[in-house]
């Protein structure tokens, strides 16, 4: 694997979570991870490895109890909330398990408000229209979310991710819901958007046989990285 | 079953607390109608026979019957009658309170045995006697009566008249010369004292002793014992007066016993025996006439907040169901019946309206009580309590009012029962139209509101009329207007969207992010948030529309009967007059010798005061019409005139007269019926014969007491407007050509009246005349009628501001916490929680905000149209001035007010929750 250049790296996460009797779990023990720019960066494991808990650190959603993520040379659990939210809004897409779409905007108007969100500048009809075309959905744009297919949501989930041209997208369990057919579509997108948009993607998955599209792969259990390559 | 039940409704605390707020008013104001109408009604009925008593000093439910002329031969009659007159409060339903006989023989010639100069040489006398006459009278000169017959001795006592009219003196003995004893000789009687009646007013002397002219009283057992000798052959006559126990007469037995009263009079008739009908006949159909009004009317005043009320507990039932809607698919999709859902729910409706009826009815006792006490809009002062009973009818009521809650409640059911959880998700799909705007039914349902306003309105004289008649106000008056606010509202609701949208379409490229999601919520879930828009239009329309309506016609009474009484107190004295000295003859030479006006300086509370001379007088030898004499300086402060009755200010009127002895003003109608017109001379002759000639100096359409057209009851009971002439002059004017004339004292009071009062009796002043503002204005609020009204407007304003509150309170935080996931998905996009907030801000400001405001509106709109028509009820008979539309600013500040506390509880439980969410909590609340 050629020299890439680090977009992200988490050193030494811990996270812990109070029980509600009183005590904690430890999810994460101490984590480092290197995400490395214009690739896809897998993070596979069984469920309760500790992986959504990672990748909510790592979008700014959530906050290690210890350890740092540094981003653009910058430690950002240590930022404002309005930073972060302005990270989240510009510079990070969020594709989640399941329909996250809002469900009283179309297809259009739900990657059309990530720009608003981010502040585009440029054409948002043409940009908008770019992205649905890239995970092919050109045709279907105007339809509510509750018109469209699992993937076909999924897909629009991903447009919206990419529109505002964040550095990084960070999806948890992206294919899950999806039978393997359209799993491989959307790798192939994401491998697309990695060549085309200059983007970085890291995403979660229990599914083995996606690893070959990774470009690294961390492999959790228990709360710790236990092999990665 | 129950138990998961129970836990359920647990976890759905909030909502099942709601309902139960819901049901407890619901229950609370159905039983308070029946409840207060009895309580209401039985209070009507006493104070009805109280005013009798007190205005007429005659007992108000007296039964008459006259037994005349008993001869000799026929004395087994008055026996039968005594026992049959013992019969009549089993037949009649209510005991006696008194029962009079009252018996005296036909007129006997008497003579005194010892005959003194001068007297009469014969006297015609009547031996009479009335059951327990002993304890109504007391003895002024002389001793009581001793009882028994000594030989052919009895005693007697008399009243003054019939000692000055016989002019007997006591110690007297008289000789009857047909009355004699068993030993054949002839009676003599002692006359031993003179009494006068006790007490002043004492319904006992249906004939005052001052009537009784002829009468020497004599004791029961004398009186039994000469009739029962066989030696009597005196003629008799027999008057019972049978007074029932006016406490034991209800609107339940009144039906009876006027029934039963009736047929007795027939019976009776049938024999030849009078039975006068009694005055309680009439008072009794009189009543019935009232509290159909008072019922009626009472009733149409509740019908919207009930309504309201059910609203609220579908919107309640509802809204748990659509979060439940997700359990219900569940339970479907393993195989449970509709029947099976449809049967939890109604047990779940069945056990909180059980346990709310019963506290509903505690309730409905209590606002009963407070209704009792209710003075004006939302005012109350302690006042007698009211007897509040739960009667059949109550009960009839709570079964109505729970059937349909608990159909209100599952209702909802039955559609979300049928939904499995596939066609659930394909429901949620798209937003349909709702049926109702589909078929325009908010269009009809405005249309038929309007076309029963305009139809009232052509009908108003007819509406009055009827009212003249004692006939309650068409229901379908106050209904139409209810329908005209649900139409009005509806049409609000279908045109809110579109503003909405055009808001968004001109500023889709500029929005802000949150106002852009704002605006796209409420334009795309329009149809979820119809029924909480809906609601808040209602109530706030409805809020507002109650409150003018109490506050109008309340005030239209009271300001018209101010107007017709002028100032506060008015006050006419009996004056000395030479009446006596002329005797029928030459009333021309009528002559009044005026009292010393400086005694009512000294009267306390007295802030002016002015002589007003009215009577009438004939005007160009052609017209009768009405004087008001004045003295225009003291008119001026003494009486209290609305603003903008007259072009001017009324000074400027008494200007015109202050400044020509000659002047006069006379009311419009003198100018459109006879002509008159500025400037021309009129000649005013007083009843003396004596007369002025005035100039016209001025017109006008109010003045002080004058109504231009009053109605009048005409020869066969019915009513037609009559128009009223006035002509006002200088009160010094008139004295000096007509002489002194008995005026009335009219007094501008510093808040009560009270002084006069005293004055009035320390004084012992012989009054002929005598208004009280402060009075006539407690008795309009004593008003079965205008206290229910004001009472249920109160309660139905109050309901209305808790609904209010709830249901935008629940129905906000239940819409917030339906949308975590979405917000979680907003913040994981990087919107911050002020942003959010704002959106939820927007929102509210072009869903509920709009909707209160266009509920305002509608409120607005319909007190203009409809108030004009509804007071009709309240003060046909008295309207006088215009009507003025009164909103007070205060009970908009509260309806306001408690709509701005919710707002901000509203924010602040919002905030809380916008604060707390965690994203990643909220997000995973979406995983599973």
């Amino acid at each position: 694997m050629s020299y890439k250049e680090i977009i992200m790296r988490a050193d030494n996460i811990t996270r812990s979570f109070p029980l509600a009797g009183g005590g904690k779990i430890q999810v994460l023990k101490g984590i480092s991870v290197e995400i490395p720019k214009k690739s896809i960066t897998l993070l596979r494991g069984r469920s309760g490895s500790g992986k959504t808990t990672l990748i909510n650190i790592l979008s700014a959603l959530d906050y290690p109890t210890e350890g740092r993520v540094l981003f653009k040379d910058q430690d950002i659990t240590k930022l404002s909330e309005g930073a972060r939210e302005a990270l989240r809004r510009k510079e990070i897409g969020i594709i989640f398990q399941s329909v996250s779409l809002i469900p009283i905007m179309t297809a259009y108007e739900n990657v059309e408000f990530s720009l608003r969100l981010a502040g585009y500048e440029g054409d948002r009809k043409e940009r908008v229209e770019k992205a649905l075309r890239l995970v092919g959905l050109g045709a279907r744009m105007h339809h509510m979310p509750q018109e469209l297919s699992g993937g076909e949501q999924q897909r629009v989930a991903i447009a919206r991710a990419v529109a505002h041209r964040p550095k990084l997208i960070f999806a948890d369990e992206p294919t899950a819901e999806l039978d393997s057919g359209t799993a491989r579509h959307v790798m192939k997108i994401f491998k697309d958007l990695v060549e085309e948009e200059d983007i970085t993607i890291v995403m979660t998955t229990h599914d083995i046989s996606l690893m070959d599209a990774a470009d690294k792969t961390y492999v959790m259990e228990d709360g710790e990285v236990v092999k990665n390559g | 079953m129950l138990r998961f039940l129970f836990q359920k409704m647990r976890h759905k605390k909030w909502l099942v607390f709601s309902l139960f707020i819901g049901n407890v008013l619901l229950f609370a104001i159905a039983v308070s109608h029946p409840m207060y109408k009895d309580a209401a009604v039985q209070r009507m009925f006493s104070d009805e026979f109280t005013r009798y008593i007190e205005e007429n000093n005659e007992h108000p439910a007296m039964m008459e019957l006259h037994l005349k002329r008993i001869a000799y031969s026929e004395q087994g009659k008055y026996e039968a009658i005594k026992e049959r007159v013992d019969s009549f409060p089993d037949r009649l339903g209510i005991p006696y309170e008194n029962k009079i006989c009252f018996r005296y023989q036909m007129q006997q010639t008497a003579v005194l045995e010892k005959p003194r100069t001068g007297s009469p040489a014969s006297m015609t006398l009547s031996l009479s006697h009335m059951t327990d006459f002993e304890d109504h009278i007391e003895i002024i000169s002389g001793r009581m009566a001793e009882p028994g017959i000594d030989g052919r001795n009895i005693e007697a006592v008399v009243s003054e008249t019939t000692l000055i009219k016989n002019d007997l003196v006591v110690g007297d003995v008289i000789e009857f010369r047909y009355v004699t004893n068993a030993q054949e000789e002839t009676i003599l009687v002692t006359v031993t004292g003179v009494f006068r009646n006790n007490k002043e007013a004492d319904a006992y002397w249906v004939n005052s002793p001052n009537v009784l002219k002829d009468n020497l009283f004599i004791s029961e057992d004398v009186f039994d014992e000469l009739y029962s000798d066989v030696n009597y052959k005196a003629v008799l006559h027999c008057y019972w007066y049978l007074m029932l126990d006016t406490d034991k007469i209800t609107p339940d037995n009144s039906d009876n016993l006027r029934a039963e009263t009736q047929k007795l009079i027939d019976d009776y008739a049938a024999e030849g025996i009078t039975i006068e009908k009694p005055t309680y006949m009439y008072i009794l159909s009189d009543l019935v006439a009232k509290v159909n009004k008072v019922s009626v009317t009472l009733m149409i005043l509740q019908i919207p907040v009930l309504v309201l009320l059910y609203a609220f507990l579908f919107m309640i039932s509802s809204q748990m169901l659509s979060l439940e809607q997700n359990e219900i698919s569940m339970f479907k999709s393993r195989g449970a019946g509709s029947f099976q859902i449809f049967s939890l729910y109604l047990l779940q409706t069945f056990i909180v309206t059980l346990v709310s009826c019963v506290a509903g009815i505690f309730l409905g006792r209590y606002m009963c009580q407070v209704l009792g006490s209710s003075n004006a809009f939302l005012e109350f002062v302690s006042r007698r309590a009211l007897d509040v009973r739960i009667t059949t009818e109550v009960w009839i009521y709570v079964g109505v009012a729970m059937l349909i809650s608990i159909l209100m409640t599952v209702l909802p059911v039955i559609s979300y029962s049928r939904v499995s959880i596939v066609s659930l998700k394909r429901n949620r799909a798209r937003v349909k139209k709702s049926f109702w705007q589909r078929f325009y039914l908010d269009v009809v349902l405005l249309g038929v509101g309007l076309y029963g306003l305009y139809n009232f309105s052509i009908q108003k004289d007819d509406l009055m009329l009827k009212v003249l008649n004692g006939k309650s106000l068409d229901p379908m008056l106050y209904f139409s207007s209810s329908i005209f606010i649900l139409g009005a509202g509806l049409v609000a609701l279908r045109l809110q969207p579109l503003l909405v949208k055009f808001l968004f379409k001109i500023g889709k490229k500029i929005w802000s992010p949150q106002t852009y999601a704002s605006l796209l919520q409420i334009i795309r879930t329009s149809s979820k948030q119809y029924f909480i828009m809906c609601f808040l239009i209602l109530t706030v329309a409805l809020g507002i529309f109650n409150a003018t309506v109490a506050r109008t016609v309340l005030s239209n009474a009271e300001n018209n009967t101010v107007y017709q009484i002028g100032p506060d107190v008015v006050m006419q004295e009996r004056w000395k007059d030479n009446r006596e000295m002329l005797g029928n003859h030459r009333p021309e030479l009528l002559t009044y010798y005026e009292p010393s006006q400086a005694r009512f300086d000294d009267i306390k509370g007295v802030v002016s005061r002015t002589n007003v001379l009215r009577e009438k007088i004939t005007v160009d030898g052609l017209y009768e019409i009405e004087y008001m004499g004045i003295n225009s300086k003291e008119f001026g402060e003494t009486v209290k005139m609305q603003d903008g009755l007259l072009p001017t200010h009324i000074n400027n009127y008494l200007n015109v007269l202050a400044a020509d002895a000659n002047a006069v003003l006379v009311s419009e109608s003198m100018r459109t019926s006879y002509g008159y017109k500025l400037g021309d001379p009129i000649t005013l002759k007083a009843i003396n014969g004596e007369e002025y000639t005035a100039v016209i100096s001025g017109f006008f359409s109010y003045w002080p007491t004058y109504s231009e057209t009053i109605m009048q009851k005409q020869a066969d009971d019915s009513y037609a407007a009559e128009t009223q002439y006035l002509i006002v002059g200088n009160l010094g004017m008139a004295q000096f050509s007509w002489g002194d004339r008995p005026y009335e004292v009219w007094f501008k009071m510093d808040g009560s009246a009270e002084g006069v009062y005293n004055f009035i009796e320390e004084n012992k002043i012989d009054v002929i005349k005598f208004e009280d503002r402060y009075e006539e204005i407690r008795k309009i609020r004593n008003q079965t009628l205008f206290q229910g009204t004001n009472g249920i407007l109160t309660m139905s304003f109050i309901v209305i501001l808790v609904l209010c509150g709830a249901g935008f309170l629940i129905y906000w935080i239940l819409s917030i916490r339906s949308r975590e996931l979405l917000f979680g998905v907003f913040r994981a996009m990087g919107m911050s929680r002020g942003a959010i907030l704002h959106m939820l801000v927007n929102e509210q400001i072009f869903s509920s905000c709009l909707s209160i405001g266009l509920g305002a509106l509608i409120g607005w709109i319909a007190s203009k149209c409809y108030v004009p028509l509804i007071q009709i009820a309240y003060s046909a008979e008295r309207q006088t001035l215009p009507l003025e539309l009164i909103t007070k600013s205060s009970d908009m500040v509260r309806l306001f007010a408690v709509i701005g506390a919710v707002f901000i509880i509203c924010m602040i439980v919002l905030t809380r929750i916008v604060l707390s969410m965690k994203i990643t909590n909220a997000l995973k609340l979406g995983e599973d």
